[in-house]
C-alpha cells in the first residue's frame, strides 16, 4: 500500500515540473491563440542555456536560473516580435507551420552546436539527499523542492494575471485584442509580452528539467506532448486548472511506469483521451 | 432552386486548357510507365520514392489545405497500413496484392473511432492530438511481440519471390503501383474538387465560418475527407515498406519522415492547390540532392524555408508563380453561367 | 492652432477594394455633441473605424493640431480619441472595475478617474466586482462609456449606444452627456434614432451612401430636408 502510495507522490512530484511547462503553453495559447509547435523545444534550448552558463561560469547548476529566465524572456519577447506576431490574424495554419517549422530549426541547430549526446546538469548532493514525508514514503529533495517552486510560481503568475496591470492586459487581449487596442495598448507587443513570460516560466522548468534528468536536442516534442496533455486534462483558461492536469498525468505516468517501463508515457496518452472523451473541456474549465 | 450545376459551370476556356494539360498528362504517364525500361535502377527506386511522396503530399494537401484540418499525425496510418501489409503476407500468407487494399482498408476502417476522438479537438489542438494518437499506436506496436516488437520483422524471403520472379520485376512492379498511387491520389483530390462536394471543400478552405453558415455540412465534409486520407496512407505505407522489405515501429511511424517532409512539401510548393504538392515534391528532392549531404543543416535549411515560406509568400511557390503569371494547370475554377 | 477637437478633409476609406467613404468633411468643436445620423449602410460605422484607424484610408484626420492620418488604433487612443464601440465588447473576463481601470491605460490626465465615473453613473459602482456579461444591457453601456471616458480623451466616440436598450434606460445615458461635455470632452454620436440625435446634438451630420449629404444645427434643419437626406431623393 503505501509502496502505491510513494508512487503517487512521486508523481504528483512530477506533475510539479509538468504544470510548469503547461503554464507557459496555455499562456501562449490563451492569449496568443498560438500553439506553439515549438514550445518543447524551447525548454530544452533553455536547457541548453542553463548548461553552458554553467559550464562557462562554474556556477551551480540551481543557481543558474538568474541568467535563465532574463534569457529566455527576452528570447521568447523576440520571437513574438520579430517572426510570430508576422503570421498570426492570418487563419491557424500560418502560426501553426511557422511554429513546426522553428521546432525543426531549434532542434537541428542544437545538434549541430551540442550533438546528440545525453546531457545532464549536476546539482551536487542535493540529488541524492531525500526525506521521509509520511510514514513510509520517502521523497528526494530535488523533486520536492521542485514542486515548491512550481506551486509559488504559479500563485505569482495568477498574481501577475489579476492583481497587475499587465495581467490585467493579457486577460483582455485572451478576450479582445481589438478592444484592447481602442484603450491604448499595441496587441503586438502584449502578445510578445506574454510570449516572454511564458518562455520566462519554462526556464525555471528548464532548469529543474536539466538537473533532473537526462536531456538531448531531441527531448523536445516529448515535453511538448506533456505539456499539451496537462493542459487538455486540466482544462484551458485555468491556471490551477492546468496544475491539476499536470499532476494528474504526473501521476498517471507514475503508476504506468510502476506496473512496466514501457507503459510510462502510454500511460498518460490513455488518460489524456479518455478525458477527451468524457470531458473534453477539461477538468475545470474556463467559466463564462 | 436552380441546381449547382445548372448555374456553375467549370470554367469552359481554362478547361480546353485543362483539356490540353491532361493530354499532355496522359503521355507524360505512358512514358513514366515505361519508366523501367529508360531508367537504370538507382534512379527507379528514386522514382518511386518520388512517386509516394506526391501521393502522401497530396492527401496531406486534401486534408490540410481544403477540409482545415491539419494532422501531424498521418504517419500512424501510414505505419498501420504498412504493418496489416507484414502481418497479412507473413502470418496469414496473402498474396502482396490483395494485402495492399486490406492494408488501406484497415487504415480507413480505423481512421473511424480516430476521428470520433480527435474532432473533439479544433485547430492545433487537433493537430496534437493527432500526434498523440499516432504516438500511442507506436508504443503499442512497439510492446507487441507478435509484431516483432521493437526490432520490427522482414519481408521473408518466400513472399519476396512470390511477388515477382527476379528483382529487376520486382522493382518494376513497385514502381507501377507507386505511380498509380501517384496518378490516382492527384486524380483523387482533382475529381473531388470537381465534383459537387468539392464546391463544400473549396468553400471551406476559404472560410470556414461562412461554409457552414451557407448550409456546408462542414462535419461531414471533414469527416469524410479523414477517412479517405487515412485510407489512402494506408494503402501508401503498405507499398513503402513492402518496397523496403523490413519493418520497425521507428521507421513505420516515423514523424521524421511520413509528416515533417510531407509538410513542408505541401508548404513549400502551395498548399490548398493540387498543382503545389508536385511543384513542392519537386523542389524538396532538388534540395535534398544538393544538401542532405551537410545533415543537420539540411534540416535547419528545410525549416528556415517553410518559415519564409509562411510569412513572405502563404501559398508557396506555386502561389507566386500562379498569382504572378496566372498559371493554372489542374483547373478545378467554377465560373457561373451567363 | 485647430478651432476643432476633432476634424476631417477629404476623407475617403476603403474595406478591402470597396470603398466605403467618399470625400467626407466633419468639424468636431471642443467639448460639443456632434451626432452622425443615417440609414444601415450609410456610411456611419465606418466613418468612426477611419478615425479610429482600423480601415484603410486617405485623406485628413487631426485630433486639435495632431495628424492621426496612418496611426496604430493604440496611438489614437492614446493621442486621446476614444472610442465606445457597438455592442459594447466589455472584455468578459474582467470585472467592471478592472474594465474601467483598463481604460485608464494611456495615463492621460484629466478630471476623469474611478470615482468620478462612479459618481455619473453610481449602479457601476455597486457592480463594481461583479462580471461584465451579468449586468443589463444598459449598465454594460455605462460600463462602456465610463472605460472610454478613463482615458480622459479630448474626443469621445460613440457608436450605436442606444442600441438594443429600453427608451427610459436611453433617457438615462443621454440625460448625463452633458455632464461629460461639461467637463471638456467633445462627444461624436452615431444613431440609429433621429430624434435623440437631434435632442442631444449641437450639430448633426446625416450620411448616405459613403457622403455626408446633410449637416447643420439641429434647429435649422427641417423634417423634409432630414428625410430626404437620410433616405434619399425618392422617399415620398
Amino acid at each position: 500500500m503505501s509502496d502505491w502510495l510513494g508512487i503517487v507522490v512521486q508523481g504528483i512530484l512530477t506533475g510539479g515540473l509538468y504544470a510548469l511547462f503547461a503554464a507557459g503553453l496555455s499562456m501562449s495559447f490563451g492569449i496568443l491563440r498560438i500553439v506553439n509547435l515549438a514550445h518543447g523545444d524551447l525548454i530544452v534550448l533553455a536547457c541548453f542555456v542553463a548548461l553552458m552558463v554553467v559550464e562557462t561560469l562554474g556556477l551551480p547548476a540551481l543557481t543558474s536560473f538568474i541568467f535563465v529566465v532574463p534569457a529566455m524572456f527576452a528570447l521568447g519577447y523576440a520571437l513574438q516580435q520579430g517572426l510570430l506576431n508576422r503570421v498570426i490574424g492570418n487563419g491557424e495554419l500560418p502560426p501553426l507551420l511557422t511554429t513546426f517549422g522553428l521546432s525543426i530549426v531549434i532542434q537541428n541547430s542544437l545538434l549541430e552546436l551540442f550533438s546528440a549526446d545525453n546531457r545532464k546538469l549536476q546539482a551536487g548532493a542535493i540529488e541524492v539527499q531525500s526525506l521521509d514525508l509520511l510514514p513510509g514514503v520517502t521523497v528526494g529533495w530535488l523533486p520536492l523542492l521542485m514542486f515548491l517552486c512550481a506551486v509559488v510560481l504559479l500563485a505569482l503568475l495568477h498574481a501577475l494575471f489579476f492583481r497587475t496591470r499587465l495581467g490585467r492586459a493579457f486577460r483582455a487581449a485572451a478576450d479582445d485584442p481589438r478592444t484592447l487596442s481602442h484603450m491604448g495598448y499595441e496587441p503586438k507587443r502584449i502578445y510578445a509580452l506574454a510570449m516572454g513570460t511564458a518562455m520566462a516560466v519554462c526556464a525555471v522548468a528548464a532548469v529543474f528539467m536539466a538537473v533532473r534528468t537526462q536531456f538531448t536536442p531531441l527531448s523536445g516534442p516529448a515535453r511538448l506532448l506533456f505539456a499539451f496533455e496537462a493542459v487538455i486534462i486540466g482544462g484551458m483558461g485555468s491556471i490551477w486548472g492546468t496544475f491539476l492536469g499536470a499532476l494528474l498525468l504526473g501521476v498517471a505516468q507514475a503508476v504506468g511506469a510502476a506496473l512496466d517501463p514501457v507503459l510510462e508515457t502510454l500511460a498518460g496518452h490513455v488518460l489524456f483521451f479518455i478525458l477527451l472523451l468524457l470531458r473534453p473541456q477539461g477538468l475545470i474549465a474556463k467559466g463564462k | 432552386m436552380p441546381k449547382v450545376n445548372e448555374v456553375m459551370n467549370p470554367d469552359r476556356s481554362a478547361a480546353t486548357r485543362s483539356l490540353v494539360a491532361g493530354g499532355c498528362c496522359f503521355l507524360l504517364c505512358i512514358v513514366l510507365g515505361l519508366a523501367p525500361w529508360w531508367l537504370e535502377r538507382a534512379s527507379l527506386l528514386r522514382a518511386v520514392e518520388f512517386a509516394y511522396y506526391i501521393a502522401l503530399a497530396q492527401m496531406w494537401n486534401l486534408l490540410a489545405g481544403y477540409a482545415g484540418l491539419m494532422s501531424i499525425g498521418q504517419q500512424m496510418f501510414v505505419g498501420i497500413g504498412a504493418y496489416v501489409l507484414y502481418a497479412m503476407v507473413i502470418k496469414l500468407g496473402w498474396g502482396v496484392l490483395p494485402a495492399l487494399l486490406l492494408a488501406g482498408s484497415a487504415a480507413l476502417v480505423i481512421a473511424l473511432p480516430a476521428a470520433l476522438l480527435l474532432f473533439r479537438l479544433r485547430g492545433a489542438q487537433f493537430a496534437i492530438g493527432s500526434w498523440v494518437l499516432a504516438e500511442s499506436v507506436m508504443l503499442l506496436v512497439t510492446r507487441s511481440e507478435d509484431l516483432g516488437g521493437a526490432s520490427g520483422l522482414s519481408l521473408p524471403a518466400t513472399a519476396v519471390r512470390a511477388m515477382a520472379a527476379s528483382a529487376d520485376e520486382r522493382i518494376q512492379l513497385i514502381w507501377w503501383l507507386a505511380l498509380l498511387l501517384a496518378i490516382g491520389s492527384t486524380l483523387l483530390v482533382f475529381l473531388w474538387l470537381r465534383s459537387r462536394q468539392g464546391l463544400a471543400l473549396t468553400a471551406l478552405r476559404d472560410n470556414e465560418t461562412a461554409a457552414a453558415g451557407l448550409g456546408v455540412d462542414t462535419r461531414r465534409v471533414k469527416f469524410a475527407v479523414y477517412l479517405a486520407v487515412a485510407g489512402m496512407s494506408g494503402l501508401i505505407g503498405a507499398l513503402i515498406f513492402l518496397n523496403k522489405l523490413r519493418i520497425s515501429p521507428g521507421a513505420a511511424f516515423s514523424m521524421s519522415d511520413w509528416t515533417a517532409s510531407v509538410i513542408f512539401i505541401v508548404v513549400i510548393g502551395g498548399i490548398g492547390s493540387i498543382e503545389g504538392p508536385l511543384l513542392g515534391a519537386l523542389i524538396f528532392f532538388a534540395l535534398r540532392e544538393v544538401f542532405a549531404a551537410y545533415g543537420a543543416w539540411y534540416q535547419i535549411l528545410l525549416g528556415a524555408t517553410a518559415i519564409l515560406v509562411m510569412i513572405k509568400a502563404p501559398r508557396g511557390v506555386w502561389g507566386l508563380l500562379s498569382a504572378r503569371w496566372g498559371w493554372s494547370w489542374l483547373s478545378v475554377r467554377r465560373l457561373l453561367k451567363n | 492652432m485647430s478651432a476643432w477637437a476633432l476634424e476631417t478633409r477629404g476623407l475617403c476609406a476603403w474595406h478591402r477594394d470597396l470603398q466605403v467613404l467618399f470625400d467626407v468633411d466633419i468639424q468636431v468643436p471642443e467639448a460639443a455633441v456632434v451626432a452622425l445620423i443615417g440609414a444601415n449602410g450609410a456610411g456611419k460605422s465606418s466613418l468612426l473605424d477611419s478615425l479610429a484607424g482600423l480601415v484603410r484610408s486617405r485623406g485628413s484626420i487631426a485630433l486639435g493640431d495632431t495628424p492621426l492620418q496612418g496611426l496604430s488604433p493604440a496611438r489614437i487612443a492614446q493621442l486621446g480619441l476614444a472610442l465606445v464601440p457597438e455592442g459594447r465588447r466589455l472584455f468578459p473576463s474582467l470585472s467592471i472595475e478592472e474594465n474601467l481601470l483598463i481604460g485608464a491605460a494611456s495615463g492621460r490626465s484629466g478630471p476623469w478617474n474611478l470615482a468620478r465615473i462612479y459618481a455619473l453613473f453610481p449602479v457601476l459602482a455597486e457592480k463594481r466586482h461583479a462580471p461584465s456579461h451579468s449586468l443589463s444591457g444598459g449598465q454594460q453601456q455605462m460600463a462602456a462609456i465610463g472605460r472610454g471616458l478613463m482615458s480622459n480623451p479630448r474626443v469621445l466616440m460613440c457608436d450605436e449606444i442606444s442600441l438594443g436598450l429600453s427608451p427610459a434606460v436611453v433617457k438615462g445615458i443621454y440625460e448625463q452627456l452633458g455632464t461629460i461635455t461639461r467637463e471638456g470632452t467633445a462627444i461624436v454620436l452615431v444613431e440609429q434614432s433621429i430624434v435623440l440625435a437631434m435632442q442631444a446634438a449641437q450639430h448633426v451630420y446625416c450620411m448616405r451612401e459613403g457622403q455626408v449629404v446633410l449637416n447643420g444645427a439641429p434647429e435649422a434643419l427641417t423634417r423634409e430636408q432630414i428625410s430626404q437626406a437620410y433616405f434619399g431623393a425618392h422617399h415620398e
